[in-house]
């Protein structure tokens, strides 16, 4: 079975966001979210079912953010004073199984995975890896993340996240 | 052998200077482990998270698993979280709620009394002779909930909690008489690893007003306040003061006179009159509970109880952020914390305290961020033979710490941006390494 073409748009939109990132052209990646995006990376524990080991919308989160959060986010990089990514950490974004599981048209839920690594100053041993599912919505011709929710599935994270997933 | 421990030159409380072996040494970790982490009070959680019976969650006493655990008869307990037969961590799980574990090595099983209540072939391999009673969990002997805050020490010869605590009690009281229903810790905790000795944490979380403007700029250069009218730009004026605690607590950013309580009213407005209504009644229900003086304090701001554990609240509208700063290596440490609120505060307020402890003293915040960074970075530079023979510089302030007196109260009071707290906490530090 041939890959849909919008299997393909799709991943091809991940891969120029990878690019975007890895690239430190933060201000072109916020362009990918849409004004009413939420930004969201719930917390992980150990916990006896699989279903409780993901933080919840009542729980405390690690990162849960609304698009004018992001956008401070990317103007604090701007003031050069952000010490934790100034110098910038090298990072390097593999996105993988990529799974449309909800195609309405203009709107699709995708699913994928995410393998990021982050080397900053002397240091290469740091890697950060889960899932996302996206909510992702065509704007005129583009595709937006309309929402995103990254599960690490680290329950103690490897260093402070002070890069984007 | 001379031992690095015994150095008195580690600690020059007089010159304000701190040796770097503190931060390194591999020995100097391992006695501060015995002679501070197994004899002082450590906090091991909130009464909100171990409601009802067996009820449970997963934490350390310096480098010791334990489970906070509470029993059949509404007790609140911990126990050493490792099998009596041969170690294995009987509960695996951050947190949930168990009658009982079973050990996944043999089988041995406990109860929340901590009870060795089952044990794999008892008649046919023990021939009945094993001794149960003797074999239950290991138990941290004095466990105490002060207001809500549960902690545990090993030592059954340590001063009591109170005693221990002291003068800062007074001000931890504001926290804990504040809300109108209860404080009440939301689910979910952030973890992280830190590449660097606690005791950095600790010490900034304990005095360090100094490095906000600079290593925290980028926070107020994006246009954000502080909290409660405070900005990047009016925090080192402000009127604020230290406090430093026997027992090496120290608590900073302490506003005396309503400023707190003023610019939570003004933020009140936008929310409405219910949320008013909320501002004005804690602070009420804090001159019914407390004094006037407390009552005007309101919040508390930052501070570190000695040795781990620190506490900020920022104003009504944040969260009371709860942090441990783990011991995991004379070089590594993991921040684990939490996010409670008054369970009686409007949903606004809550919601905009939860997502608001995102933002800040967080993995992914503007303050944890860069406070980590600084403090991996401090550890690289201490590393090596000759970083080690460096001090670290707590000058700020020495000679100035009686400068202030301020009637009513409690602690000692110093000015806001000094070293004293710091100084405080390693000459409470090094009085405990001395002792055998
Ligand atoms: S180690 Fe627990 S039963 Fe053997
Ligand atoms: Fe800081």
């Amino acid at each position: 079975m041939a890959l849909s073409a919008k299997q393909a748009e799709i991943e091809q939109f991940y891969y120029h966001e990878a690019f975007l990132l890895d690239s430190g052209n933060f201000h072109e990646w916020l362009d990918l979210f849409t004004d009413d995006t939420r930004y969201w990376i719930p917390v992980r524990q150990t916990r006896d079912s699989r279903e409780e080991s993901v933080g919840k919308e009542d729980s405390i989160a690690l990162v849960e953010d609304d698009k004018s959060f992001l956008i401070l986010r990317v103007k604090r990089f701007d003031t050069g004073l952000a010490h934790a990514e100034q110098p910038p950490s090298r990072t390097r974004h593999f996105v993988s199984n990529v799974v449309i599981t909800a195609d309405r048209g203009e709107v699709c839920e995708v699913r994928s995975n995410v393998l990021v690594f982050q080397s900053r100053y002397e240091k290469s041993e740091n890697f950060f890896v889960g899932y996302r599912e996206d909510v992702l919505r065509k704007v005129g011709d583009s595709w937006k993340v309309a929402s995103r929710k990254v599960v690490l599935d680290q329950p103690v994270l490897p260093r402070v996240l002070s890069i984007f997933f | 052998m001379a031992s690095v421990v015994s150095n008195p030159e580690l600690v020059n409380s007089k010159r304000g200077l701190v040796s770097r072996q503190l931060f390194m040494d591999p020995e100097i970790y391992q006695t501060e482990l015995e002679r501070v982490y197994a004899r002082c009070w450590l906090y091991l959680g909130h009464e909100s998270q171990v409601k009802e019976h067996g009820d449970y969650l997963s934490n350390y006493m310096g480098e010791d698993p334990i489970i906070l655990w509470r029993d059949g008869h509404d007790r609140v307990r911990a126990y050493l979280n490792s099998c009596l037969h041969r170690g294995m961590k009987v509960c695996r799980t951050d947190a949930g709620s168990a009658r009982s574990f079973t050990c996944s090595y043999h089988g041995w099983t406990y109860n929340a009394e901590g009870k060795l209540t089952g044990v794999p072939y008892f008649r046919e391999a023990y021939f009945g002779e094993l001794n149960r009673e003797e074999w239950g969990l290991k138990e941290v002997p004095r466990v105490v909930n002060y207001g809500g805050f549960i902690f545990g020490c090993w030592d059954e010869s340590a001063i009591s909690l109170e005693e221990y605590l002291g003068d800062v009690r007074w001000y931890l009281d504001i926290l804990i008489e504040r809300p109108l229903g209860r404080l009440e810790v939301l689910p979910g905790m952030q973890r992280y690893k830190l590449p660097g000795n606690w005791k950095i944490q600790a010490d900034n979380f304990a005095g360090d007003v100094y490095h906000v403007p600079f290593a925290h700029g980028s926070w107020g250069k994006t246009g954000m306040p502080i909290a409660g009218g405070v900005t990047i730009d009016n925090y080192a004026t402000q009127k604020a003061y230290s406090f430093a605690f026997k027992h090496g607590h120290g608590a900073l950013d302490m506003r005396l006179n309503d400023e707190t309580y003023e610019a939570d009213l003004v933020l009140a407005q936008q929310f409405g009159p219910e949320t008013v209504d909320y501002i004005r009644e804690s602070r009420e229900r804090l001159l019914k509970r407390l004094s006037e003086r407390q009552a005007r304090i309101y919040t508390w701001g930052v501070g570190n109880l000695f040795p781990n554990f620190a506490v900020n609240n920022f104003s009504a509208f944040f969260p009371v952020g709860l942090y441990l700063w783990h011991p995991k290596g004379p070089d590594k440490s993991e921040v684990w914390q939490w996010c409670a609120v008054d369970s009686a505060a409007p949903a606004a307020v809550k919601e905009m305290a939860r997502v608001g402890f995102t933002k800040v003293q967080s993995a992914g915040g503007f303050f944890g961020q860069d406070d980590s960074d600084n403090f991996e970075q401090v550890t690289e530079a201490t590393r090596g033979v000759i970083g080690r023979r460096c001090w670290f510089n707590y000058q700020m302030g020495l000679g100035h710490e009686e400068d202030l007196q301020m009637e009513g109260y409690p602690g000692h009071v110093t000015h806001r941006m000094s070293e004293a707290n710091q100084r405080n906490f390693y000459a409470y530090w090094s009085q405990l390494m001395e002792r055998e």
